[in-house]
């Protein structure tokens, strides 16, 4: 995305403008993250005013906070026992 | 891969100043239905930037691995990034925490048992614990 091209949140209002500040603070990491791209950031802005939008009268709750949390330490688990697979795929034991 | 673009260094505590917009606003909605759409709001950009780190996070292991010219190599890689990793974990941490907290206050303010001070200063510290995630995860990136 570049500067002079327009805001992807121009018309949506007060919320467009906290998804523009949060994705110039957090949400380009979720863009550029799977693509380095203008079009995936938009997709992202786009994406957190939809969801915002969407959860007009959604309450967030600690309980959802601390389940949202728990994702993060789910995926990372994961992904450590996949690369942890791979390395054991790629280098077996007792050969190196 | 990269996990930030260049814009993303643009607007520093720029969430904290939108919402204090918002919250100034005479848009006709209470101060806690403003507070709960920004903190939905704020979820919903945490809850995006923790799906795509998970994303980046399986790829670059992975990358590690493939790149490793012996297993001792990718082990000592794999343990030094996992450790790096750990900043950015406790971003999110302190994110869904501070989430937490402001999300505590906005009923206590329907109930009469908060103030409107009170709320905005737990919402704007939400949104600087969600800019956090954007610095932890730009330190992870570098060298």
């Amino acid at each position: 995305m570049t500067d002079d091209k327009p805001d992807p949140t121009q018309d949506d209002g007060l919320l467009g403008l906290l998804a523009t500040a949060l994705f110039h603070g957090v949400g380009a990491v979720a863009g550029a993250a799977t693509a380095d791209t203008a079009a995936s950031a938009i997709v992202v802005v786009r994406a957190i005013v939809g969801a915002a939008r969407g959860a007009a009268t959604h309450q967030v709750t600690v309980e959802e906070a601390h389940a949202e949390l728990r994702k993060l330490i789910v995926g990372l688990t994961a992904n450590d026992a996949a690369a942890d697979e791979a390395l054991d795929a790629k280098f077996p034991l007792g050969e190196d | 891969m990269r996990i930030l673009s260049s814009r993303a260094g643009g607007a520093r505590h720029a969430g904290a100043v939108a919402i204090m917009l918002i919250l100034a606003s005479a848009c006709g909605h209470s101060t806690a239905e403003r507070a709960q759409q920004t903190l939905a709001t704020a979820m919903a950009a945490t809850n995006a930037a923790r799906d795509s780190f998970l994303a980046w996070d399986g790829a670059h292991q992975q990358q590690l691995v493939v790149e490793a010219p012996n297993r001792g190599e990718a082990e000592l890689k794999l343990t030094a990034y996992r450790a790096r990793r750990q900043t950015v974990v406790a971003a999110f941490t302190t994110a869904y925490a501070a989430l937490a907290a402001a999300a505590t206050a906005v009923p206590l303010l329907e109930a009469g048992k908060a103030n409107e001070a009170e709320l905005v200063a737990r919402i704007v510290e939400a949104v600087q614990a969600v800019d956090m995630i954007k610095r932890a995860l730009a330190a992870l990136e570098g060298p």
